[in-house]
């Protein structure tokens, strides 16, 4: 077993698991409360892998497509979903190219071929003290080494410093298991390894951008009471474009969001809130001695 | 042809509630009810603060119903074999930096697989040129020539609601001067999720791709996928839906998945297939099993 960014992994060899059994274990383990719970799921997803498991789910999807042509499945390009449980989600997925950026991780993740294709890749570094919500255009990944996994063997990316490439020519179906989002932003880097943009890694930090933005442009003064909850959001982005939007309703308001700004977590926010301050009201500009970030 | 309905009667503002009950009186599938819809959105696009009371609601629950399919779409509301969604078609100056036009869905000529009523909402609206074209007369191969008749250009605003007709009518969007939104009612069908929807190019006046979030594109991806996974009891799934399927790209992409898994019957599959009541797939049987004479 290949196991890269975490050095605690499990090394009992586990029985074959299929599916069901697989989910039972793997919701067992969160249970546990082993902090090193997800990656010790390597070994039972080996021993999934090398049960008919993976060809079972398709089938029994085959199946329903035959009786139900215009069925709306748990499939989407290029994967299918097979199970969730509390923290995590299995899926088969294929890989048919390399992608066009290299992408960080936001979960932790758990690769493994069902077949006889190994799985080419890379594994990149990421800066030591990156902080993955203040987007810097200036970092760049380390390649640490390139490998292969074959069927039987796993390959485990800690999302918090590992990022990985695939490197396909030949299509190559895997087990793929990843944890809940550990990062709600991913970076994307060129192929020349520096950094290119920062996208939203969940799709309700991007409902709640977008759903600000819309209220914004709406500019309806009921909105403002679920503007203003919305500047206290975890996503340092929801909290910027809810003020953005509240700038479009209420003057009062957004003063006051953005005095509370001043003191946000992210540097982003802190800078743009001064100096947005600083246009708006120049009375509220004076306060800003003791807040420069 | 594409519709276009310029109304200046305002029977009053519906609420969506109001306007899902009487989608689900008529007959989704019968051909006067988008015509009979269409008034009904209109006055349902009437209600001022139908978007926002509905983004109010979704924000304070963080969106816990995934009510933004895309970041694009804002479902609305659902009933049988149909649902209600607001577009929402941002500037140029809206748009990012980094995002392209293209990436945003402007400028791509297509058409859908559904037939539905489009009604202006709010803003300056976008720009639409129409186009028509038979898909009867084309394979739906990638590539492949098609007859694209110009129809106008038009500036969808202003209380405009428009009817298009599914695989017949063809529009590429431009950006509107500024933000719009449009809502749309869409029939979600079983006969709508077994057709295609495509890309096409308009200067080459070809098909230029399938939409990979499509149901045929989904179908097709996990028949992919089955290429690499596949035992007996496969096989026997794939003959069936080779067979069987409505879907021509479905079956095709079954017939594709049994010659990779059986590979020392692909002559007999690709024979087989020869006999499919597509063009589509004749073509490609005769060209694999011409691959394999040689």
């Amino acid at each position: 077993m290949q196991f890269y960014g975490n050095e605690n992994s499990n090394q009992m060899i586990m029985k074959n698991l299929p599916l069901e059994q697989f989910a039972d274990h793997a919701n067992r383990a969160k249970r546990a409360g082993d902090a090193n719970w997800f990656f010790q799921l390597a070994e039972p997803l080996a021993a999934l892998a090398a049960t008919n498991a993976a060809t079972v789910a398709l089938n029994q999807r085959l199946h329903a497509l035959t009786e139900t042509p215009a069925l709306q499945g748990d499939w989407a390009p290029n994967q299918i979903r097979l199970a969730r449980g509390d923290g995590w989600k299995l899926s088969l997925w294929m890989f048919e190219q390399t992608s066009q950026y290299i992408h960080s991780a936001s979960a932790h993740s758990l690769y493994t071929p069902t077949g006889a294709t190994a799985l080419q890749y890379d594994l990149y570094r990421l800066p030591d003290s990156l902080d993955r919500s203040v987007f810097d255009r200036s970092a760049r990944l380390a390649l640490e080494r390139s490998g292969q996994c074959v069927r039987g063997e796993v390959l485990g990316i800690n999302a918090d410093s590992v990022v990985v490439d695939f490197r396909v020519g030949t299509p190559v179906v895997v087990f793929r298991l990843d944890s809940e989002f550990q990062y709600p932003v991913e970076w994307l880097f060129h192929r020349d390894l520096s950094a290119w943009q920062a996208n939203d890694a969940s799709l309700s930090s991007t409902q709640l951008r977008v759903g600000a933005y819309v209220l914004g442009r709406l500019s309806n003064p009921t909105s403002a009471d679920a503007l203003v909850s919305l500047t206290k959001h975890a996503h340092h982005s929801v909290r910027w474009a809810a003020i953005q939007a509240l700038s479009r309703i209420s003057r009062t308001e957004t003063i006051e969001c953005l005095k509370r700004a001043l003191s946000d977590p992210h540097p982003h926010i802190r800078r743009s809130a001064a100096s947005t301050l600083a246009r708006l009201s120049p009375e509220s500009a004076k306060d800003l001695h003791g807040h420069r970030s | 042809m594409a519709i276009v309905l310029n109304s200046d009667a305002r029977h009053g503002a519906l609420e969506l509630r109001e306007f899902v009950e009487f989608a689900e009186s008529i007959d989704i599938e019968s051909p006067e009810a988008l015509t009979d819809v269409a008034p009904m959105l209109r006055a349902l696009a009437d209600n001022r603060s139908l978007i926002v009371n509905h983004l109010n609601t979704q924000i304070k629950t963080l969106f816990r119903e995934n009510a933004l399919q895309s970041t694009q779409v804002l479902f609305l509301a659902g009933g049988k074999g149909f649902y209600v969604r607001a577009n929402l078609w941002p500037s140029q100056a809206d748009m990012s930096a980094e995002r392209s036009l293209q990436e945003q869905g402007y400028g791509i000529a297509h058409d859908h697989n559904y037939s539905f009523v489009t009604a202006a909402y709010s803003g300056s609206g976008y720009l639409s040129d129409l186009f028509t074209y038979d898909a009867d007369s084309i394979t739906g191969q990638v590539g492949e020539a098609v007859r694209l008749d110009f129809v106008e250009r038009i500036h969808f605003r202003d209380r405009m609601v428009m009817i298009y007709e599914a695989n017949r009518d063809v529009h590429a969007q431009l950006p509107p001067a500024d933000f719009s939104i449009t809502l749309n009612f869409m029939p979600a069908t079983d006969s709508v999720r077994l057709r295609d929807q495509f890309f096409f190019d308009l200067e080459r006046r070809v098909l230029m791709d399938y939409p990979g979030d499509l149901d045929v594109s989904k179908r097709v991806s996990m028949l992919k996928i089955a290429q690499h996974l596949g035992d007996g009891d496969t096989t026997q799934l794939l003959h069936d839906l080779s067979a069987g399927h409505p879907c021509r790209r479905t079956r095709l992409a079954a017939f594709e998945a049994l010659a990779t898994l059986d590979f020392s019957s692909a002559a007999t599959t690709w024979e087989s297939a020869l006999r499919d009541p597509e063009e589509l797939v004749q073509r490609r049987a005769r060209a694999e099993l011409a691959a394999r004479s040689y």
